[in-house]
């Protein structure tokens, strides 16, 4: 799974979103670091709806443009969730392993 | 409609009819909502140039589509990743060629001339000849990117490619002492290589990634470039041998070479295809789209060697072959339109049953 993949699903943890809402809050969650343009974000739905990971909430007008919201599925809250898992896992190596070489004073 | 929405808008347009008609409204309200919170002025007159991009790569995976995409953008996706894989071919067998002929020019290659025959640029063990000796190793580079595709690694694939087709340039720079004609020639003769670079970038995306093959497979795929590549670069020696015996006359070994050169490799290669299709011309249809758009850069490759007008034999004989080369290759380019034109009919009609059992 990709980086923008995986925020993008995080971002839809808590509540469905719209396009710029979703961008918006990878953002956030990225701490500013990852800025999803509008064309990157489109394909990254698409991808992430071909896989049924998320799937379209309802349709909003809010001054006079249509807002898409999209849902995190329960299969996609899964995918995250392994995927959450997995990168967990080896970072949890890695800070070991980091540990061991302080420790062993080769910093 | 603001100017920016409005050129927005415009940028989407890249984007397929179908894909546009469900996406465009939501894609124009998220932009124009990130615009007003800052990201770009509402009176900015035209999209940030990264958004743009961001447009264009989305494009270019939705026309170009993989396995799961509609028929008309996969049968579009498949015939630019075969452009792709045949230029990786025939260029491997060039990087043999040209690899084969340098081992052979620069003596390399023990007792592989006569004494008395120097050949090769530059003094032995000079700096200026290793440099030569590179560049013409470089397109070796070529087998490279096409190991790694069919082993399934794109991305180093494209990173050799763009690496086989630049670094021999960069070694050797071009010179032009005689202004744009000169130049037009040489965008001309590089033209067939530098197509298969962006058909390998833009063919192989995310939604389009190659099927790896087992690594003696892919072996094999890379050797069976590799081995007319040798074999060719045999039958140019044996060519320069004729011509320094002297024994045939010089027109009929200049009609020779034109058919082993880069530009007549390609015309061959090109109409060796043209029959494959031919042969099968249920199933041929991406195959057949690939040649026909590489036919185009195979035209401008041998008209760039052409001189009309000249009067002494040898260009004569040039330009003999070289246009007959050139009527082949139109031959060949109308006839491979014709099947991607039916097979792009098929599609239309909704039977896939020769394209989508044809991917990988």
């Amino acid at each position: 799974m990709t980086e923008p993949a995986f925020l993008v699903l995080t971002a839809l943890v808590d509540e469905p979103r719209h396009g710029y809402g979703i961008a918006q809050e990878v953002e956030r969650i990225s701490g500013g670091r990852v800025q999803l343009k509008i064309g990157t974000l489109y394909g990254v739905l698409d991808r992430l709806a071909a896989d049924a990971f998320v799937e379209p909430d309802r349709e909003e007008v809010w001054q006079g443009r249509l807002r898409r919201y999209y849902r995190l599925t329960d299969e996609g809250a899964r995918a995250l969730e392994e995927e959450a898992v997995r990168l967990a896992d080896n970072a949890r190596r890695a800070v070991e392993r980091l540990r061991l070489r302080r420790a062993e004073g080769l910093t | 409609m603001s100017v920016l929405e409005d050129s927005y808008r415009w940028v989407l347009r890249l984007l397929p009819a179908p894909y546009r008609a469900e996406r465009e409204e939501e894609m124009v309200s998220a932009f124009l909502e990130g615009a007003q919170h800052g990201e770009a002025g509402l009176d900015d007159q035209r999209p940030r140039w990264m958004e743009i991009a961001s447009v264009v790569a989305l494009a270019v995976r939705l026309r170009l589509g993989g396995p799961g995409a509609p028929p008309r953008s996969f049968l579009w996706g498949e015939a630019v990743r075969r452009a792709a894989l045949l230029g990786l071919v025939f260029w491997t067998m060039i990087g043999f060629l040209s690899a084969a002929q340098a081992l052979i020019a620069y003596g390399i290659l023990a007792d592989a001339l006569p004494d008395d025959v120097t050949m090769g640029i530059g003094h032995a063990g000079s700096a200026d000849r290793l440099r030569h000796v590179l560049a013409d190793l470089l397109p070796l580079l070529w087998a490279g990117s096409l190991g790694a595709l069919v082993l399934g690694r794109p991305r180093t694939a494209k990173a050799v490619a763009v690496a086989a087709l630049v670094l021999p340039h960069m070694l050797v720079p071009p010179v032009f002492p005689g202004g744009w004609e000169i130049v037009a020639r040489w965008v001309c003769m590089v033209l067939p290589a530098a197509v298969t670079v962006p058909a390998l970038v833009i063919g192989f995306h995310r939604d389009a990634l190659p099927p790896p093959l087992p690594r003696g497979q892919a072996l094999r795929m890379v050797a069976l470039a590799a081995v007319p590549g040798v074999l060719l670069s045999l039958v140019v020696i044996a060519l320069s041998s004729l011509s320094r015996a002297a024994t045939v006359p010089v027109t009929l070994l200049v009609q020779a070479s034109l058919w082993v050169d880069v530009p007549g490799l390609a015309c061959v290669s090109l109409l060796i295809v043209t029959v494959w299709c031919l042969a099968r011309r249920r199933t041929s249809g991406p195959t057949a789209l690939a040649a026909a758009i590489l036919t185009v850069p195979a035209v401008l490759s041998r008209a760039a060697t052409l001189h009309p007008g000249a009067a002494d034999s040898i260009t004569e004989t040039i330009n003999l072959v070289g246009g007959l080369q050139i009527a082949l290759l139109l031959a060949s380019g109308i006839t491979l339109t014709a099947l991607s034109t039916q097979a792009l009919r098929t599609v239309a009609n909704g039977d896939l049953t020769g394209i989508r059992g044809q991917h990988g």
